[in-house]
């Protein structure tokens, strides 16, 4: 199952010190430990590009489903509050992803070729630390 | 065009602004502002704002200004469809994210933003960046019907 995607990831996972699972050709996902003995899973995608040299990794994690609320939609001050926090957020941010589902994420993106060590790790942690600091918050360990 | 706000920062930002040949304005140590031409002869001002993340590295924020909180509050949009909207932009966009900054004490402003860090931004992520943000908020900018920025 080996593949660019792939071995990108690997070489900066191993450069962290990451334990990360290969879920498929274009996921892999990575579990973190976080304070209260809560966990957050991060996931890392492939969004392979046409020409291939612009190949996009998006690197996010859930808070919330929002399948279940009236009309897949957030009330008007969490969403804005949200939008406050995208301010605030750097290298990630607060969104709704609506493949599978609908849920509340927190995620960044960069260009797989361009991708350093230092910018997958401020995305991951910042994205596994966001989530879980709302999920703290909402008194949820979901994800 | 001399640099009257030297940083590592600033300089890095003009260097490639000149390479590319936009006009700029450094206006601090951790700021500067240019005036992006988009294809339709409209224009959007573009922010770079220097900031630091909890593990002090330096970071890029690239930002676009569209419309301010209290105009959409004034107008007859539906806040929340619009707000949920914008964060399922963020769920669909690659290469950007929309965010409210504030203004002053009683206003804020809808900007479109992202996050390059400095020590690794080269001169295609950087353009890539400026050219993303623009071109969204200046769309968002004609659904308001507002060019303020």
């Amino acid at each position: 199952m080996s593949n660019k995607f792939h071995e990108i990831i690997t070489k900066h996972a191993d450069a962290l010190d990451l334990n990360i699972h290969y879920d498929n050709e274009h996921m892999i996902s990575v579990m973190f430990n976080m304070e209260g003995g809560r966990s957050q899973r991060v996931v890392v995608m492939h969004h392979p590009s046409e020409s291939g040299n612009s190949d996009i990794v998006e690197i996010a994690s859930a808070v919330l489903d929002v399948s279940s609320m009236p009309d897949q939609m957030l009330g008007t001050s969490m969403a804005l509050r949200l939008l406050r926090e995208n301010d605030k957020s750097l290298c990630a941010g607060w969104a709704l992803d609506k493949v599978g589902g609908c849920h509340l994420v927190a995620m960044g993106n960069w260009w797989l070729d361009d991708l350093d060590t230092e910018e997958f790790a401020t995305t991951l942690y910042g994205v596994a630390q966001m989530a879980d600091g709302l999920e703290s918050q909402l008194g949820v360990d979901n994800f | 065009m001399s640099n009257p706000y030297p940083s590592s920062f600033t300089d890095k930002i003009i260097t490639y602004c000149d390479q590319i040949g936009w006009n700029y304005e450094v206006t601090s140590e951790g700021s500067v502002k240019m005036l992006f031409m988009e294809n339709d002869e409209r224009s959007q001002m573009v922010f770079f704002n220097s900031q630091q993340s909890a593990k002090g590295t330096e970071v890029v924020c690239v930002s676009s200004p569209v419309v301010r909180l209290s105009t959409i509050r004034e107008s007859d949009v539906d806040q929340k469809a619009l707000f949920n909207e914008l964060l399922e932009h963020n769920g669909r966009s690659t290469n950007y994210r929309w965010a409210f900054t504030p203004l002053s004490e009683d206003d804020e402003l809808l900007i479109a933003c992202v996050d390059l860090l400095l020590e690794t931004m080269d001169e295609r992520e950087m353009t890539a960046a400026v050219s993303a943000v623009s071109s969204v908020a200046d769309q968002m900018e004609s659904r308001f019907g507002v060019d303020e920025f």
